[in-house]
């Protein structure tokens, strides 16, 4: 049984709720961190936005520590030994110095969870109610590219949410234009299932990159 | 379908297999488990959660102590009640309390029906003389004071608000904290509670019902203050509890009255076999699925609470729509339609395999409802858990099957999702990332 995360650690800054598609990311890295390296394992996240990191530190077990990519998030709790990183979501801006850090922190055989922008993000962007500065919008291409080359290795590519998830919303909203508020809630519905677990990653509304470090690297 | 004459005969074996599933979803820190909602599911994070599910657990095995003198069902109590003790965080509130919504805490009505678990706990020891009803007392009054009274009660507006990040008023929600509320007036005499927040906050609810003899939704509850009104008939049963704790408190018969037609509504909505639609809108429009089974137990419940004021039900064939759901290992199955939430068309052929979830969060209720009904229950029940059954899981064939050390679904042999008992994770098999 993995223990839940220190008080401290939970005692979250303010922040808006995170989006369902954020929450089901870090429940795929923390499946897969655990799955890997033990409940327990130690855990550093590179944050860019307090909704980000509060939903990170929820589910993390035990050892974290914070390198925040944003002047609102704020570094927490320290360890030594980190055998899984967890960014969300990387920048176009500060990428290089943050993969230097990250190289720094994570043990041979961990386990590098990125969260990045997926092909519908650029589309949906302008349309999001309420999106806040750090989330998830770069696709990350530049990263991507010099993970490999950096002796990390693809294991996993998941997309959260597609096309029906922005149809349904869509139709969600009509309905309840037109006061049909049983069709609403059924549109609402399909909306939320299509964010109840990994989709193919293309034209996604956020991907979760799954890389494991290789030996000797 | 069984008749209720052989239903009574089994009640007996029912509870001592449902008590034996429960222990296999116990970890060291609490029960465990995948989550399956009317919104959306908590099916990857299964860790120990203390949210409602510890209302029905402390006060089922309350239940079977009172009625059998056992002093074995009231340990089982207590070692629910030392979980909350153990997960309460700093600020009052409760590790992963947030049901559908985990991981996290400060969840509604989650934390309020665990203080109701506490503070039922609290009473029975006390009874007894054993002081240590103290503890659980004060804990619930942490909880109580720090988030509810301290965070979510508006002066201005008179009633409690959703939570922190959102003021509107849900009624069922007010009506959990209701009873919490009144227990912890009898238990310390805070009888200030009663005036300033209980009499406040009832007559809330009230106002949100529909009065109009003749209608159709006549006695409905609205389940939010802000946007178009929807009913959902099992949370008019979840309102129920607080508004006969508010009339036994307050001495005021419109709180009866409210909950009398509440049930009332409830009950011209059922189906013919016994289950309730999920939303009633106040077009007469019905969203059908997902329709609940083992939560039935607390409209069974809000049944017999009424029964001495006058309600007069048949309630056999929810009765037996709840009793069908048992699976063989103990737990109930969830719902019937939760594939059906955008369609609204009954399911054909095999069930989805999130209804067939026994989730400790919904078993609860069924195990508070039969714990009244057993004449001599036995602790030494074990789960027969059968052959795995035939289901289907983002349409496709899946088996469905539990043990004492797993729930998993498999497609031609191979995992495609598996919680193992214990976990704080389940893995959920994709194109890209495949279970071990």
């Amino acid at each position: 049984m993995g223990g839940g995360a220190t008080p401290a650690a939970r005692e979250s800054a303010v922040a808006l709720p995170a989006r369902q598609e954020y929450r089901l990311a870090f429940d795929l890295a923390g499946a897969r961190l655990a799955a890997c390296r033990g409940a327990d394992a130690a855990l550093l996240v590179v944050a860019s936005a307090p909704m980000l990191l509060v939903e990170a530190l929820l589910r993390a077990s035990s050892g974290v520590h914070v390198v925040p990519d944003a002047p609102a998030v704020l570094a927490r709790e320290t360890t030594d030994v980190y055998e899984g990183v967890l960014w969300a979501s990387p920048a176009p801006s500060t990428w290089r110095s943050r993969l230097g850090e990250i190289e720094a922190a994570l043990g041979e055989g961990g386990v590098l969870m990125l969260l990045v922008g997926g092909g519908l993000t650029s589309i949906l962007a302008p349309l999001r109610v309420g999106r806040s500065v750090g989330e998830p919008g770069w696709r990350a291409g530049a990263l991507r590219r010099a993970l490999p080359r950096r002796g990390y290795r693809l294991d996993g590519r998941l997309g959260i949410g597609g096309p029906a998830t922005v149809a349904y919303a869509a139709l969600s909203r009509l309905a309840l234009l037109r006061g049909r508020i049983d069709l609403a809630d059924r549109w609402e519905a399909g909306y939320r299932s299509t964010l109840s677990g990994p989709r193919p990653a293309r034209l996604a509304l956020v991907e979760l990159l799954l890389y494991g470090k290789r030996d000797g690297q | 379908m069984m008749t209720l004459t052989d239903v009574e005969r089994e009640v007996d074996a029912r509870i001592a297999r449902l008590h034996a599933w429960l222990d296999t979803m116990r970890g060291p820190e609490g029960y465990a488990g995948p989550v399956v909602h009317w919104w959306r599911d908590c099916l990857i994070f299964c860790g120990p959660a203390l949210d409602w599910r510890y209302e029905g657990i402390i006060a089922g095995y309350l239940t079977l102590y009172e009625r059998t003198g056992n002093t074995a069902w009231l340990a089982q109590a207590q070692r629910a009640g030392d979980d909350l003790l153990r997960g309460q965080l700093p600020d009052g509130s409760y590790r992963d309390s947030c049901f559908e919504l985990n991981p996290g805490p400060r969840g509604t009505p989650h934390e309020a029906a665990a203080d109701i678990g506490l503070l039922l706990l609290a009473r029975a020891l006390r009874a007894r003389g054993d002081d240590g009803w103290q503890q659980y007392t004060l804990a619930a009054e942490r909880n109580l004071r720090g988030y509810y009274l301290d965070r979510l009660w508006s002066e201005t507006e008179q009633r409690f608000g959703e939570n922190v990040e959102r003021s509107s008023f849900v009624p069922n929600k007010s009506s959990t904290l209701i009873e919490a509320l009144a227990l912890l007036v009898e238990l310390t005499g805070r009888e200030e509670y009663a005036h300033r927040y209980i009499r406040p906050t009832a007559d809330a609810i009230v106002a949100s019902q529909v009065r109009a003899s003749g209608s159709a939704v006549d006695g409905a509850i609205a389940q939010i203050s802000v946007g178009p009104p929807r009913y959902f008939p099992y949370y008019q049963a979840r309102c129920v509890g607080g508004l006969l704790a508010a009339r036994t408190l307050l001495g005021d018969d419109r709180y009866l009255d409210a909950a009398l037609a509440a049930m009332r509504f409830v009950l011209r909505w059922r189906d013919a076999d016994g289950a309730l639609p999920q939303i009633v809108y106040p077009d007469g429009r019905v969203n059908r699925y997902p329709r609940w089974i083992a939560a039935v137990g607390d409209v069974l419940r809000a049944v017999d609470l009424l029964r001495p004021y006058g309600l007069d039900a048949d309630v056999e064939p929810t009765r037996c729509w709840l009793l069908a759901g048992q699976l063989p290992g103990g737990g109930f199955r969830s719902a019937d339609g939760l594939a059906s939430r955008v369609s609204q068309r009954p399911a054909t052929g095999l069930p989805d395999a999130r209804d067939l979830l026994p989730v400790v969060g919904w078993t609860d209720k069924a195990f508070r409802y039969l714990a009244a009904q057993v004449v001599e229950p036995r602790a030494d029940g074990v789960p027969e858990w059968g052959p795995p059954l035939a289901a289907r899981y983002e349409h496709q064939a899946v088996e469905f099957a539990e043990d004492a050390q797993a729930i998993q679904f498999r497609r031609r042999g191979r995992v495609v999702y598996r919680w193992r008992k214990g976990d704080r994770w389940a893995v959920l098999r994709t194109g890209t990332s495949r279970a071990r």
